[in-house]
C-alpha cells in the first residue's frame, strides 16, 4: 500500500468547482437579485476549471508510460476516460448555467442555490469520472445525487416539481441501495475497495486478504447488483420507471442538466466497474456474463425506449423516453469494450439533448405550463428560428447525417459490428429507424396544424439564444467534422493500452 | 498495544474467601466493579436526594427563609419522606397515552444518566470503574441519549404541555450539544487524550488545571452544561408559567422521580466532565507530597478533592438558579447558535494558532501521549489564553451580534424603526 | 503550487504509556480491549433493573383508584380539546437538521485535536480549511434565517 499522497494538483478541477459553489452560495447571500452575476461566477469557474483539466489531460498524455495517474491512496484515478468525461459535465453544466438563468429571472427563485446546486452536482459527476475506489464512486454519486434530487424539486410551490423530486428521490435512494449492496458484496469476494487491486484479485482469482480463492457467487450477486443500480441511474430497461414522471415534472433546464450530466456520470462509472475492472482479459466468465446481461438489456431499453415514446403525447416524455432509448444505444459500446465511443456518443447526446430541452423551455413559457404536442399546434412560423433548432436536434437525435447523432451512432455500432455484434446492431439501426416517426411529430404539430388558440410569441434572454446556438454549432461541428476530436480519443486509445 | 487492564486494590484482592476461590480475572473484572458500582450507586442516588434537601436549603438560604426543618433534624429526613411519598403515590398513565413509551421514556432517560458515571473518575487509581480509551465520546454519546428519553415522554403522553416541553427541551438540548462538544476540543489539545483518567494525569503531569489555558472554553462548557441539563436560567422546558412542567406534565409517582433522578445525575455529570477535563479532576497541587501515592489514603483523599470540587460546581449551579431571570425561548436559541457557537469555533482556531507558535519557538514539545512546557511555555500559553483569547472572541462576538436586539456587548446606536417607535 | 499541496500527512508516533504503573496499570497484553467495556455493562444491567424493581415495590405500595378525569390529560382542569399531535413549527426540523452538520464536525474535531501538537502546522492549516467550510455553511445559515426563531 503506497503512502496517502495528498495531491491536491490531481483534483483541482473539483477544488476550483467546489470553492466556485460556495462563492456563488455565499455571492447569493450578501446580494439580493443577483442572478445575471451569478452566471458570470459560473461560468468563470466553469472555464478555470477546464483550463485546468486541459493541463491535467496533456500530464496524463506525457506520463503516458506510467499508466494513469493516483492520488489519495489510489482513490483518484486520472486518465484520459476520467479527463474526457469530465470535460463533457463540464460542457453540460456550462450550458444548463446558461440555461436556467431565463427559467430563475422568470420565475423568480434564488438562483444562488441553484447555482451552486448545479456545480455540486457536477463535482460530484466528476468525482465519478476520477473515481480509483468503489467508495468513491458512490461518495460521487451521492453528491451529485442529492444535488439532483434538490434540483428537481426546485419549483417549491409547483405540485409536479414536488412529485418529480420525490419520485427522483425515493427511486434514487432505492437503487443506491442496489448499488452499495453490489459494493459490497464484491468487497466480501475480492478483499478490497480499489479497483485495480479488485481487477488484480479476479485476474488471480483470490481474496486480496485472505489469499484464499474467491467466493465467485458472492463476485456474480454483486457484480447483478452493481448492475441493477447503474441500470436503475442510466434507466435502463427494466428500471427505467422513474424516469420520463420525473423528467416531466422538474423544471426543464433542470431536466436538460438531469438527463445529461448524471447519466454521463453513471456511463463513466458504469465503464470504469464494468470494462475495466470486470475486463474480459481478467475473467473470462464473468465478462461473458455480464455481456450477455447487457446485450439483453440494451435490446429490451431500446425497444420499450421506442416503442412507448411513439405514443407520447408531452413533449417532455417524449425526450424522456428517447433518452431512454439513448441509453441502450450507448449500452452498444459496452459490449465492445470500446469507452471512446461512449464518451463520443455521450458528447453529442449531452449536446442535442440540452439543446432540445432549451427549445421546449422556451416553447413551454412561463411555468412550463405547455408541455403537451397539443398546445404547440401552428407555432411554427410564428417562432421559425425556435422550431427549425428543435428539427435540427430531433434529427440529429434520430441519427440523420451531418449531426452529431449520426456520428455518434457510427461509431458505436462500428465497432460492435467489427466485433461481432451483429444482431445487437441490426435491432438497433431499425429501432433508430423508428425513432425518427416521433422525433418529427413535433414538427407536423408545429407546421402542418392549425393554430388552435391565440399563442403568444415565446419570448426568451439572450443566454438561452447563447445555449440553443452553442448547442446548433456543437452538433453540427461534430456531424461534420468530427475527426480531430476523434484523432484525439484515439490516441488516448493507444495510450490506454499499457 | 498497550491497553490500560482494571485491577482491584490490594486489600481487596487479599480478602480470605476472594483469595482463596476466584480466578483474578474474574475478581478484576466482575466481583470488584460490582462492589464498585453498588458503593457508587448508593453514595449518587443518596447524593441525589439530599441535592434536592441542598437545593431547598440553599434557596432558603439565599432567600432569607428557613427551608425544610419539620422531618428530622434540620429537616435532614425530608428526602427519605420524599422518597417513600413518591414510592407510594398513585401510578397514573393517561387513557389516550402510548403506554409501551410512556413506561420505557423515564426508565431510558435514567439509564442514560447512569450510565455515564462508570466511566468518571473519581479518584486516583482503583476509585474509577473503568477507564475506556474514548471515555469522552462515550460519555457525550451516552448522555445524549437522555434527550431520547424525554422526547419520547413528552410524545407518548399525547398531552399539549407534555408535547411542547418535549420539543423545546429537544431542541435546546441538541442546541447546547454543539458549543458543549467544541469548548471541550480546546482542552483535548493539551491533555492529548480521551481516557478521562489520562486526562486528570496529564494535567498532574504538567502541574496545572487545563482551565488556565482555556478559560473561554470552560466558561461556555459550563453555560452550556447548564443549558443542557435545563436548569435555570435556561428552564425553559419546564417553565411552570407557560407550560405547566413540561415533558412530564403527565408523569407522577415513581415514574416522575426517574426523571427526577435523571436531571439531577446529569448535572452531577456535567460538573464530573468539567472537573475532568478543566479543573484538574482529583489533582490538586501538593497532594502527592502529603501522601504517598497510590496508597490508600491517597486514593480517599483523591475522591475527597474531586468531591469537593464538584461539589462547588454544583452549588454553583444552584446559586445561578436563584440569581438570574429565565430567559425568553427565542434568546435561549440566540445565545447558543449566535453567541455559544462562534465563541467555541474562534476558541479552537485561536488556541490552535497559539499551540503552533508555542511549538515553533520550542515551548512546547510533543512527547508521543502528553506534551512537555518549558516555564516560558506557561507563561505565554497562560497570558495569550487572557490576553488574546478571551478579548479577541469577546469583539468577533460583539461584531457580529451588533444588531441583536435582545444581548450587546456594547451600545448601538437604535435601529431607526425603533427610534421611530419610541418617538410616537 | 503552494507548498502543502504536496505533503505527506506526517503520521503520529506510536502511542506512549505516560501513566505512572501505581495510578493505572498499564501492561502489554493481547487482550482485548473490549473487556474494559464489562463493567459499563455491569452497570447498564444495574442500572436498567433499578427502575423496574423499584415501580414493582411501588406497584404493592401504592392505591390506585383511577376515573376517567383523572386519566386524561392535563389542560388546566378543561376537557382536552383534540389530539396533541399536531403540526408544530418548522423551526424544530431546521434546528434538528443544523444539530447534525454541527454535531458530526465535532467529531471529526476530536481526534484532530488529540494528535494536534504533532501536526503542527499542517494541521493548523487543515483545521483552518476546514472550519472555514463550517463558518460559510453558518454563514449562509445565518443570513438565510435559519437561526432566528421568531
Amino acid at each position: 500500500m503506497q503512502s496517502l499522497n495528498l495531491n491536491y494538483y490531481y483534483v483541482l478541477p473539483h477544488i476550483i468547482l467546489s470553492i466556485t459553489g460556495i462563492m456563488s452560495l455565499l455571492f447569493g447571500a450578501f446580494n439580493k437579485q443577483a442572478h445575471r452575476d451569478l452566471v458570470f461566477i459560473n461560468s468563470a469557474g466553469l472555464i478555470t476549471a477546464g483550463v485546468s483539466t486541459y493541463r491535467l489531460w496533456n500530464l496524463v498524455s506525457s506520463n503516458a508510460k506510467d499508466g494513469p495517474l493516483t492520488a489519495f491512496s489510489g482513490m483518484v484515478v486520472l486518465d484520459h476516460m476520467s479527463l474526457a468525461f469530465i470535460f463533457i459535465f463540464l460542457i453540460v453544466a456550462f450550458l444548463s448555467t446558461l440555461l436556467s438563468l431565463n427559467f430563475l429571472e422568470d420565475e423568480d427563485q434564488s438562483p444562488e442555490e441553484f447555482n451552486s446546486l448545479l456545480l455540486f452536482a457536477t463535482v460530484g459527476m466528476m468525482l465519478m469520472a476520477s473515481a480509483g475506489d468503489m467508495v468513491m464512486v458512490f461518495l460521487g454519486l451521492e453528491i451529485a445525487s442529492i444535488a439532483t434530487y434538490v434540483l428537481a424539486g426546485y419549483r417549491k410551490t409547483d405540485l409536479r416539481s414536488n412529485e418529480s423530486a420525490l419520485k427522483y428521490f425515493i427511486l434514487g435512494s432505492f437503487s443506491t441501495a442496489f448499488l452499495l449492496y453490489g459494493m459490497a458484496l464484491v468487497y466480501g469476494a475480492t478483499g478490497s475497495t480499489n479497483l485495480e487491486t479488485i481487477s488484480n484479485a479476479i485476474k488471480s482469482g483470490n481474496n486480496a486478504i485472505t489469499a484464499q480463492p474467491m467466493v465467485m457467487e458472492l463476485l456474480y450477486v454483486g457484480a447483478g447488483m452493481l448492475l441493477v443500480g447503474f441500470g436503475f441511474k442510466i434507466s435502463t430497461a427494466p428500471f427505467h420507471v422513474w424516469t420520463p414522471d420525473v423528467y416531466q415534472g422538474a423544471p426543464t433546464s433542470v431536466t436538460a442538466f438531469m438527463a445529461t450530466g448524471p447519466k454521463a456520470a453513471a456511463f463513466v462509472a458504469f465503464l470504469r466497474i464494468f470494462v475495466f475492472t470486470f475486463a474480459a482479459s481478467y475473467s473470462f466468465q464473468l465478462h461473458t456474463t455480464w455481456v450477455n446481461l447487457l446485450q439483453v438489456l440494451a435490446i429490451l431499453t431500446m425497444i420499450i425506449g421506442n416503442i412507448v415514446a411513439l405514443s407520447q403525447t408531452d413533449i417532455k416524455r417524449v425526450l424522456a423516453y428517447s433518452s431512454i432509448a439513448h441509453a441502450g444505444y450507448a449500452l452498444i459500446g459496452f459490449l465492445a469494450d470500446d469507452w471512446i465511443s461512449v464518451a463520443f456518443y455521450m458528447l453529442t447526446y449531452s449536446i442535442m439533448n440540452i439543446g432540445a430541452f432549451a427549445v421546449v423551455s422556451v416553447m413551454a413559457g412561463k411555468g412550463d405550463e405547455k408541455t403537451e404536442l397539443e398546445n404547440w399546434a401552428g407555432m411554427g412560423f410564428k417562432s421559425l428560428g425556435l422550431s427549425i433548432a428543435l428539427l435540427v436536434f430531433m434529427l440529429s437525435m434520430a441519427g440523420m447525417p451531418l449531426t452529431g447523432g449520426f456520428m455518434g451512432k457510427f461509431f458505436i455500432f462500428k465497432t460492435a459490428w467489427d466485433k461481432g455484434f451483429h444482431i445487437i446492431v441490426i435491432v438497433a439501426v431499425l429501432n433508430s429507424a423508428i425513432s425518427v416517426y416521433y422525433y418529427l411529430r413535433p414538427m407536423v404539430m408545429l407546421f402542418f396544424r392549425d393554430e388552435n388558440e391565440t399563442n403568444p410569441t415565446p419570448l426568451m434572454s439572450w443566454t438561452t439564444y447563447v445555449t440553443i446556438l452553442l448547442a446548433l454549432a456543437g452538433t453540427f461541428y461534430l456531424g461534420i467534422m468530427p475527426g480531430r476530436l476523434f484523432s484525439l480519443l484515439e490516441v488516448a486509445k493507444d495510450v490506454l493500452v499499457k | 498495544m498497550y491497553i490500560y487492564l482494571l485491577s482491584a486494590p490490594i486489600w481487596f484482592s487479599k480478602l480470605p474467601i476472594l483469595k482463596d476461590y476466584l480466578d483474578p480475572m474474574v475478581l478484576d473484572y466482575l466481583v470488584w466493579p460490582l462492589v464498585q458500582i453498588g458503593l457508587l450507586l448508593f453514595v449518587v442516588l443518596t447524593l441525589i436526594a439530599y441535592l434536592t434537601l441542598a437545593e431547598r436549603k440553599i434557596s432558603a438560604w439565599i432567600q432569607v427563609r428557613i427551608g425544610p426543618n419539620r422531618v428530622g433534624p434540620q429537616g435532614l429526613l425530608q428526602p427519605l419522606a420524599d422518597g417513600i411519598k413518591l414510592l407510594i403515590k398513585e401510578d397514573l398513565i393517561p387513557l389516550k397515552a402510548d403506554k409501551g413509551i410512556f413506561i420505557v421514556a423515564p426508565i431510558i432517560a435514567m439509564v442514560a444518566a447512569l450510565v455515564s458515571l462508570a466511566v468518571i473518575p473519581w479518584g486516583a487509581a482503583w476509585a474509577t470503574i473503568s477507564n475506556i480509551d474514548v471515555g469522552l465520546l462515550f460519555i457525550l454519546a451516552v448522555s445524549s441519549f437522555g434527550v431520547l428519553g424525554i422526547i419520547l415522554g413528552g410524545w407518548a403522553s399525547n398531552s399539549k404541555y407534555a408535547l411542547l416541553g418535549a420539543l423545546r427541551s429537544a431542541a435546546q438540548m441538541v442546541s447546547y450539544e454543539v458549543p458543549m462538544g467544541l469548548a471541550l476540543i480546546g482542552a483535548l489539545m493539551f491533555t492529548k487524550t480521551l481516557a478521562l483518567q489520562d486526562m486528570v494525569i496529564n494535567q498532574e503531569n504538567l502541574h496545572i488545571w487545563n482551565v488556565l489555558f482555556q478559560p473561554l472554553g470552560f466558561l461556555i462548557y459550563l453555560i452550556s452544561g447548564i443549558a443542557e441539563t435545563n436548569r435555570a436560567p435556561f428552564d425553559l422546558p419546564e417553565a411552570e408559567s407557560e407550560l405547566v412542567a413540561g415533558y412530564h406534565t403527565e408523569y407522577s409517582g415513581f415514574r416522575f422521580s426517574l426523571f427526577f433522578i435523571a436531571e439531577y445525575a446529569s448535572m452531577l455529570i456535567i460538573s464530573a466532565i468539567a472537573v475532568t477535563v478543566f479543573l484538574g479532576g482529583w489533582y490538586l497541587p501538593g497532594l502527592s507530597y502529603i501522601l504517598i501515592p497510590g496508597s490508600t489514603l491517597f486514593v480517599l483523599a483523591s475522591i475527597g478533592v474531586f468531591a469537593f470540587k464538584t461539589l462547588v460546581l454544583l452549588y454553583v449551579f444552584f446559586w445561578l438558579r436563584w440569581s438570574l431571570p429565565r430567559y425568553r425561548y427565542d434568546q435561549l436559541m440566540e445565545l447558543a447558535w449566535k453567541w455559544m457557537i462562534p465563541a467555541s469555533l474562534a476558541n479552537i482556531l485561536l488556541t490552535a494558532t497559539i499551540l503552533v507558535i508555542a511549538k515553533e519557538f520550542g515551548l512546547i514539545e510533543s512527547q508521543g501521549n502528553f506534551l512537555s512546557i518549558s516555564t516560558a511555555g506557561y507563561i505565554f500559553l497562560i497570558g495569550t489564553a487572557f490576553i488574546i483569547t478571551v478579548p479577541l472572541t469577546w469583539i468577533i462576538l460583539g461584531q457580529i451580534n451588533a444588531r441583536s436586539r435582545d444581548f450587546n456587548l456594547r451600545e448601538v446606536e437604535p435601529l431607526p424603526m425603533n427610534r421611530a417607535k419610541k418617538n410616537s | 503550487m503552494i507548498f502543502f499541496l504536496q505533503e505527506q500527512i506526517p503520521l503520529p508516533n506510536p502511542p506512549i504509556s505516560s501513566a505512572p504503573p501505581v495510578q493505572v496499570n498499564a501492561i502489554l497484553t493481547d487482550i482485548n480491549p473490549i473487556v474494559n467495556y464489562l463493567p459499563i455493562l455491569l452497570l447498564l444491567i444495574i442500572a436498567i433493573s433499578f427502575p423496574v424493581v423499584a415501580l414493582n415495590i411501588s406497584s404493592f405500595l401504592r392505591r390506585t383508584v383511577f376515573d376517567q378525569a383523572k386519566l386524561s390529560a392535563y389542560e388546566c382542569g378543561n376537557d382536552p380539546v383534540g389530539d396533541a399531535r399536531e403540526r408544530y413549527s418548522v423551526r424544530y426540523y431546521i434546528i434538528a437538521m443544523l444539530f447534525l452538520i454541527f454535531d458530526v464536525e465535532t467529531v471529526f474535531l476530536f481526534p484532530w485535536a488529540i494528535i494536534y501538537d504533532q501536526l503542527a502546522i499542517f494541521g493548523l492549516i487543515e483545521i483552518f480549511i476546514f472550519i472555514g467550510i463550517l463558518i460559510v455553511g453558518y454563514y449562509y445559515a445565518w443570513r438565510k434565517g435559519a437561526l432566528e426563531w421568531v
